[in-house]
């Protein structure tokens, strides 16, 4: 069984993204911030990380650099953001993070429900 | 009427002066000097005939009065005499007297010298009348006015000048008026004076002066070379108080740019609660909480087209902030226009079969166009959905894609309720969207056109409208395939994101 790790300081997102998860038979593990998720990752090991980008504490630059020092460069994270990108940070994530997608919120379920399935795969 | 005083101890030559004279001007006379100082006080002559030979005070003497006086100095005098010798006439001059007259007197001669000294003494008048009109004028001008030598010094000042530094005009005199300007202006100073000596034109620069107390004071210098009658050159220079204006150009800019953090900072908090929403009622729709019924979907996806309408309403006022403040990113990618206008025809397709309105497409091949893609495709999008909106059941609308060498043009024409004439400015105004009059209510920020607008601008292009009111509407842009890209802020969120705790 899959697991994902949803990080998003707002409850009701953490929540709603916890349940779509867990009705695409994924498990699932919450951090409601940078540091949580930084503290928990080694041990749960997920296959996928859904991280909100604006969170109060932690830059999501600097949660994305401390997750490469740890040697996670590779774990698959898919942004999910009230803005949206340009091409030139999404070309910086690219290279710099391997963040190969987004979702801007609100989201629409079966969008992302494809996008996670994509990245899965 | 002129006054003329004809000063003469002989009544029968004061008789014939008078008759002479009555005619155009008014006469006052006096037999003796006494007499005429009087006269000359009470009634201020404008010109004076004066007899040589009276006893007491002769007509010398009352002449070196008179002129000596302030007061009466500028009144013409005219010695009226029978001697005829040139010690008496140097004498004359020498007392002060304007000119002189002999007896008999001819009478046209009389005339003429009168009439030609009153007019020199309006000449004078007027001269004297401007000159105090000048010097009010350059003293309460509301700015400072300084001449300068060709080394700064100070050569000439006005009141406010001095009210400017914060000296007395006489202590200003001859100063340097590099003195008064803050160490790191210097050189814009200096720059202003040698602009001035080298160039006709007007200069014109800001600094910082720093006063005689101290205190500082931002100032606009605009100067221009003059030259003397002798050809010495000077720098005449309008010194005007600007620290006002600076202060409230630098908090309008602030309130301004608070304005547009607040306006992004308000739509990005208010997407938050939106997203929950939006999803739950998404997986409640799809039935991921069991089955749902035909009165609960009804009820489900009213309030899902209510939070897609504040998503909306959200987008244009993020867009528009981000437009305002010049922070808007544009993805500038070559793209194919006819696959941008097929697709959003299609997308609102659905929109217009609901309201039974025809949509037609036009097309011609385009070659690849270099903009933003999801920009353009917002703006003609923005633009079908209002013909949508305000086109009545039945009605027609037709989109057209055309170009030229040079650019790209779109038309989307209505058959709706149109524009009047008085209404087609305030369109791409921000918050002006057109209610009440057109007697229905039309749902909307009011944004959607001065996005548009904004948009196609930051694509070298133009967007414009004919509508007549009643008879439809044609909106139509163009943009050119090539243009410079503005360089613009981009305000990175991935690198600088930050956001209050809340």
């Amino acid at each position: 069984m899959t697991k994902i790790m949803i990080v998003d300081d707002n409850r009701d997102i953490a929540q709603t993204l916890k349940t779509i998860m867990e009705m695409e038979n994924h498990k699932t593990e919450v951090a409601y911030n940078g540091e949580e998720f930084l503290g928990k990752v080694d041990a749960v090991k997920p296959d996928l990380v859904l991280l909100d980008v604006m969170m109060p504490g932690l830059k999501t630059k600097d949660i994305l650099t401390r997750l490469k020092e740890k040697g996670l460069g590779d774990l698959k994270i898919m942004l999910v953001s009230v803005v949206r990108f340009s091409d030139e940070e999404k070309h910086i994530l690219k290279s710099e993070f391997n963040i190969k997608d987004y979702v801007t919120k609100p989201f629409d379920v079966t969008d992302l429900v494809n996008r996670v399935r994509n990245t899965l795969r | 009427m002129k006054k003329i005083l004809v000063v003469d101890d002989e009544p029968f030559n004061v008789e014939i002066l008078k008759g002479l004279l009555s005619k155009n001007y008014c006469v006052e006379t006096a037999a003796n000097g006494e007499e005429a100082f009087t006269k000359v006080k009470e009634s201020s002559p404008d010109l004076i005939l004066l007899d040589v030979i009276m006893p007491e005070i002769d007509g010398y003497e009352v002449c070196r009065q008179l002129k000596s006086d302030q007061k009466t100095m500028n009144i013409p005098i005219v010695m009226v005499t029978c001697l005829t010798d040139r010690n008496d006439r140097i004498k004359a001059i020498e007392a002060g007297a304007d000119d002189f007259l002999s007896k008999p007197i001819d009478w046209i001669e009389l005339g003429a010298r009168v009439k030609s000294l009153l007019k020199i003494k309006q000449y004078l008048e007027d001269l004297e009348d401007s000159k105090n009109r000048y010097i009010k004028l350059y003293d309460f001008a509301p700015a400072g006015y300084f001449t300068f030598t060709r080394d700064g010094l100070i050569r000439e000042v006005n009141l406010s000048g001095g009210v400017i530094i914060g000296l007395a005009r006489q202590e200003l005199m001859k100063r340097e008026f590099r003195t008064f300007v803050v160490p790191e202006d210097l050189e814009l100073w200096g720059r202003q004076i040698s602009g001035a000596l080298n160039n006709r034109d007007e200069q014109s620069c800001e600094l910082t002066l720093k006063r005689e107390d101290g205190s500082r004071l931002f100032v606009r210098l605009n100067s221009i070379l003059m030259e003397t009658k002798d050809g010495t050159p000077e720098i005449l220079t309008a010194i005007t108080d600007i620290t006002q204006l600076k202060k409230t150009e630098t908090e309008l800019k602030r309130a301004d740019e608070l304005k547009t953090q607040f306006l992004s900072v308000i739509s990005h908090e208010m997407r938050t609660p939106l997203t929950p929403m939006n999803a739950q009622l998404q997986m409640m729709l799809a039935g991921y909480f069991g089955e749902i019924t035909e009165k609960q979907r009804n009820s489900l996806e009213m309030i899902m087209r209510n939070t897609g309408r504040l998503d909306r309403l959200i987008g244009d006022v993020l867009d528009f902030s981000k437009l305002e403040s010049g922070v808007m990113k544009f993805n500038m990618v070559p793209a194919s226009m006819n696959e941008i206008v097929q697709n959003a025809v299609e997308t609102l397709k659905i929109h217009a079969l609901n309201k039974n309105l025809k949509i037609i497409l036009k097309e011609e091949k385009i070659p690849p166009i270099t903009i933003d893609k999801d920009r353009i495709t917002q703006v003609i999008l923005n633009l079908i959905h209002n013909a949508i909106k305000f086109t009545d059941a039945g009605g027609v609308i037709e989109v057209e894609l055309s170009c030229n060498a040079e650019n790209v043009t779109v038309k989307v024409k209505d058959t709706g309720i149109g524009i009047g004439k008085e209404d087609i400015d305030k369109l791409f105004k921000p918050f002006q969207q057109l209610d009440s009059s057109y007697g229905r209510k039309y749902e909307g920020s009011g944004l959607g056109l001065v996005i548009c607008n904004r948009i196609i601008i930051n694509h070298g292009g133009k967007i414009g409208v004919e509508s007549e009111f009643g008879q439809g509407t044609v909106f139509i842009f163009s943009i050119p395939f090539i243009h410079e890209v503005k360089e613009e802020k981009v305000e990175s969120i991935m690198f600088e994101d930050t956001k209050s705790e809340v």
